[in-house]
């Protein structure tokens, strides 16, 4: 274990991770209150009125949308959530090796007695660490609401936990699959250009394949198929099920990933800086 | 020096038919060469003509295509951790991590490497006056490409290999980094030193590889170089034929109708005598310098 490469990638990485987690704390923190001022009766008349394509986005049955910790465990496939988490992992994982490339800075440190494994893992585990701080500040934002904030109902924040742990290997694997598309690549920007497609597709195949019943088979085809921290709050009974299905599928496909990735970036040429 | 010496061979860079190929296009192309211990070693070569390629094949950046590269007896490619501890590098455009001081650059060097001496890459910022409070990303290329060199100077490795160092320096920093090169010779050290700059390679090398379109066509030994002489003279009468003693040494080049040159290829004085005895006038003598050796392989020929 080379400290020096673990100090500047903690250093590289920190600001970057401060911000998605206080986001996401901030953010699970504020939902939690907005769902203390909206009541109960209001929003269940309000979804019921949903066209019924509508209802089956959210993801969980209307009746349990209209309790309270099924309207806080919606915070976890809010946009928001998606976009933190996205960010780190998709910033984190195409800076691995693109990001080093297009800098020059990978000749530099390349130059030195490292491996190039310890290189890469290195910057993996501090991604990997932060993916877990994410899930981490998700989970603490819910309970510091749930804590401060007057609802109608006692809502218990240990049921949450395993959507924080969803959030986490959702954060896991796509920083996974951005760093083996980074290992292959030499420009940031393109790295990051795929992995926004990546995304994106995915989001289009989960939402259609939720929309249509016909195509609901699209979301085998997706990562976000395996992404349903809200049932795992208003499912009791299968949360813990789901929690090892789910982040089975998303820590295995990130793993590999990250093998992948190694491979890859220990086998490729390192090219003159651009 | 902070790595044992792994082989006996005197030789401590030893490449076999080298070379690498992009698709179509052959970066370098069976190039075998040897870089003794303790020899400051030249690569010269126009854009493209493969010194870059080939120093990034001996730090095992790239894969050969072909044939083999070892540093110190240890393969560049499959065991490059181990010929990293024995090399300190430096790119022509080196690039480092923007967010960082200067002093942390330093640090995070001397930390990431075993053996790494801040102390001496310190004391090596004072002489390169690098103001070491400023972050990289506001430096200036000189200033960044002479911490680069502070760093990569202060791992007391036996080999250097500098590539281009002095693209973006200051004269005066030129002249610095030529004395720099002298010390690690004088300290036991071998050097690697690509440049355009004919004159500082021929101030600070022994041996001189020079390179034409990726392709190793001529290794000049220095020091022999030294003893060899160009003379420019203006014929006045017609030219007598070359003693029997001196012919097949001689290059003799008439340019013009009067005008001639003659190389010589070691001690002058046997030729003095001869000299002596031509109709000449205007006789120029001078040493024939590395210039006339590299336009050899790389002269403008006009269309």
């Amino acid at each position: 274990m080379n400290l020096a490469l673990w100090r500047k990638a903690i250093v590289e990485s920190r600001a970057l991770l401060a911000a998605c987690a206080a986001l996401l704390f901030g953010f699970q923190w504020v939902f939690v209150w907005v769902t203390s001022q909206v009541k109960l009766p209001a929003i269940a008349t309000f979804l019921s009125d949903l066209p019924e394509y509508m209802q089956n986005v959210v993801g969980i049955p209307i009746d349990q949308v209209a309790t309270t910790a099924g309207r806080i465990a919606l915070s976890y496939i809010d946009p928001v959530v998606l976009v933190a988490t996205g960010v780190w992992a998709i910033a984190r994982g195409s800076d691995a090796v693109s990001g080093e490339i297009g800098r020059g800075t990978m000749e530099m440190l390349l130059a030195q007695p490292v491996r190039r494994i310890a290189v890469l893992w290195t910057h993996a585990g501090v991604t990997i660490l932060g993916a877990g701080v994410l899930g981490c500040a998700a989970w603490l934002g819910t309970f510091a609401g749930i804590s401060t904030v007057v609802l109608d109902q006692h809502v218990d924040p240990w049921r949450f936990v395993p959507s924080a742990i969803n959030v986490a290997a959702l954060t896991f694997f796509l920083a996974g699959v951005a760093t083996m598309a980074s290992s292959w690549d030499s420009y940031r920007h393109r790295t990051v250009g795929l992995m926004g497609g990546f995304y994106v597709v995915g989001l289009v195949l989960e939402m259609t394949g939720k929309m249509v019943d016909n195509l609901s088979w699209l979301r085998y085809l997706t990562f976000l198929g395996v992404y349903e921290p809200q049932v795992m709050v208003t499912d009791r009974a299968a949360a813990w099920e789901m929690t090892l299905n789910y982040n089975g599928v998303l820590l295995g496909l990130g793993a590999l990933s990250y093998i992948v990735a190694t491979v890859i970036f220990c086998r490729r040429d390192l090219p003159a800086p651009l | 020096m902070t790595s044992p010496t792994h082989s006996a061979s005197p030789s401590i860079i030893e490449t076999h038919s080298l070379g690498k190929r992009y698709r179509d296009v052959t970066a370098l192309a069976d190039c075998t060469l040897e870089v003794e211990r303790g020899e400051v070693f030249g690569l010269l070569g126009p854009n493209g003509s493969g010194k870059t390629t080939l120093i990034r094949l001996l730090m095992g950046f790239l894969r050969p295509t072909t044939g083999t590269a070892t540093i110190d007896g240890l393969d560049c490619y499959r065991q490059s951790v181990a010929v990293h501890s024995r090399v300190a590098y430096l790119p022509g455009d080196a690039r480092l991590f923007r967010r960082m001081r200067g002093r942390d650059v330093l640090r995070f060097f001397s930390d990431v490497r075993p053996g790494g001496d801040y102390r001496r890459a310190l004391a090596l910022a004072e002489r390169l006056k690098i103001d070491l409070s400023r972050q990289v990303a506001v430096c200036s290329t000189g200033m960044r490409q002479k911490l680069a060199l502070a760093a990569a100077l202060s791992a007391q490795t036996p080999l250097l290999i500098l590539d281009e160092p002095t693209a973006s320096l200051d004269p005066t920093m030129r002249i610095e980094l030529v004395a720099m090169v002298r010390e690690a010779k004088a300290a036991g050290r071998t050097v690697v030193f690509s440049s355009h700059v004919l004159s500082e390679v021929e101030e600070a090398c022994d041996r001189v590889a020079i390179l034409r379109e990726g392709r190793l066509v001529h290794v000049q030994d220095m020091a022999r170089l030294a003893r060899q002489h160009r003379i420019r003279a203006q014929l006045s009468g017609p030219l007598a034929p070359v003693p029997e003693a001196l012919a097949g040494q001689l290059q003799l080049t008439a340019n013009g109708q009067r005008q001639i040159t003659i190389e010589t290829p070691g001690d002058l004085a046997p030729v003095l005598g001869w000299l002596a005895q031509l109709p000449l006038d205007e006789v120029l003598v001078e040493p024939l310098g590395l210039r006339a050796i590299y336009d050899r392989f790389h002269a403008q020929v006009p269309e």
